[in-house]
């Protein structure tokens, strides 16, 4: 799995990017001294889509697309963590560092997410049959 | 005949075409036009090609003056000027507005963006309306640069008065001595005292009518003048709400607890980088970005076809210009 997302990273131009679903990463490519951060982004993301949700649910009904959001940016100096919510509690995390085009990341990322959710999906049906 | 070439370049409103139109001998060739973006808290119209004067240096010598738009949106101009029209320049002298709240990162970002122009030729910093925000200081400059490791000429300057700009020339072209500058310095200081009173139908009439003080708006209202932003809130350091456009609590209250992340994640690992930005996005649905600053936050709600880089660009500048926030050495 790891594989796909090494070569999703070369398309996009991220770095380091992990699926992570309950809090817990099934595919990675962050190494040991990140792990810190991908800590944080997850517990970060939790928290910025929790709150999306609670201002959308707020609102006057349609009054505004339905739709949720579904991508979330966290900028740290000058490297961003980007993240997509695949379903309710799994999500792609990667970095994109500075310079980077984030126009063409979030293109080419938000097409590979059928396969993300792919991913996603079958290490889930893994961990149930284990 | 000899050509020297200067190049001017620094953020929307530091006085580039007001330096170039100060001491051109011909009326400046601008590219101005209405401001449809977060500018509009300074000034009326805004250059987006390019400026160009002239000034004669003797019989036999000419300096050409070239000005690239402020906004990064216009990059295009920049890439442009430093390869092609401006590529033989002997100088680059960067205007540094001292009543943006970090202007600082401002010589940062143009060392960055112009490094490999800047260190081939002479590179001034000209720090321009010190009359409205007298810090930082020279010697806060001239820290900051020595920090750096960058030795610049820093010359503070009203880019209104011919004698302050042409201060910056003679710095620019100092290698130069056959150069009779007396004689220049007096020509242009005649010149000036004839434009103070105009011709009503002259083009200085209609530059000094262009460039009348603007009235002065908050951020929010100048950024729900920049198209494709639906709604603005300012937030102070303690994420309280200064101002707003939206009477919507969700929204405002998303902001807030967006901006109270970034304070959290910054306590709870201080070994990161700063949080400097926070953004939700969705396909056919608006965007929501929280801009942080140490003493202040702006909220946007914006278009989903506005890209990240742009509505950077607008909410660094609506930050830059804020009012309520003390002028700031902070990077």
């Amino acid at each position: 799995m790891s594989k796909i997302l090494k070569k999703l990273e070369g398309m996009a131009g991220t770095d380091s990017s992990a699926i992570m679903s309950n809090k817990r990463p099934i595919a990675s490519t962050f190494d040991k001294d990140e792990a810190v951060i991908l800590k944080l982004a997850q517990q970060a993301f939790t928290h910025i889509f929790k709150q999306a949700d609670k201002a959308d649910a707020l609102k006057p009904a349609g009054s505004e697309n339905i739709q949720a959001y579904d991508e979330a940016h966290l900028q740290l100096g000058q490297r961003r963590l980007l993240c997509f919510r695949i379903e309710e509690n799994t999500f792609y995390i990667c970095i994109l560092p500075q310079n980077s085009d984030i126009h063409k990341a979030q293109k080419i990322i938000r097409g590979a997410l059928p396969v993300l959710k792919k991913i996603a999906d079958t290490s889930s049906v893994q961990t149930a049959q284990d | 005949m000899k050509s020297y070439k200067v190049l001017f370049v620094g953020s929307p409103g530091s006085g580039k075409t007001t330096a170039i139109r100060t001491i051109s001998d011909v009326e400046v060739v601008d590219t101005d036009t209405k401001v449809s973006d977060s500018t509009i808290k300074r000034k009326r119209t805004t250059t987006v090609g390019m400026d160009y004067g002239k000034l004669s240096l003797g019989e036999d010598k000419v300096l050409h003056l070239y000005g690239t738009p402020g906004q990064e949106r216009f990059k295009f101009m920049w890439d442009l000027m430093v390869s092609d029209l401006a590529n033989d320049a002997s100088a680059l002298i960067l205007l540094v507005d001292n009543t943006r709240n970090y202007p600082f990162r401002d010589i940062d970002y143009y060392l960055s963006e112009f490094w490999d122009f800047i260190v081939k030729r002479h590179f001034i910093i000209a720090v321009t309306r010190s009359d409205l925000a007298a810090e930082p200081t020279e010697a806060d400059y001239q820290n900051r640069l020595k920090e750096k490791g960058i030795f610049a000429p820093i010359i503070f300057i009203d880019a209104r008065k011919s004698m302050d700009v042409m201060d910056l020339v003679v710095s620019a072209l100092n290698q130069e001595d056959d150069i009779d500058w007396a004689e220049i310095s007096h020509r242009v200081a005649v010149t000036e005292l004839k434009n103070r009173n105009p011709d009503p139908n002259s083009p200085q009439f209609e530059w000094l009518r262009k460039t009348r003080d603007v009235p002065k708006i908050s951020i929010i209202e100048a950024a729900m003048q920049v198209r494709g932003i639906s709604g603005a809130t300012h937030l102070d350091n303690n994420q309280k709400l200064l101002d707003t456009s939206s009477n919507t609590l969700e929204c405002n209250e998303l902001f807030s607890s967006l901006a109270k992340l970034a304070a959290a994640i910054e306590n709870k690992a201080p070994q990161l980088e700063q949080v400097r930005n926070i953004s939700l996005h969705a396909p056919q649905k608006d965007s929501i970005s929280v801009f942080l600053e140490p003493d202040q936050a702006l909220g946007l709600l914006t278009l989903p076809a506005l890209t990240h880089k742009q509505i950077r660009q607008q909410a660094e500048d609506l930050l830059q210009w804020s009012d309520n926030v003390e002028n700031t050495q902070e990077a």
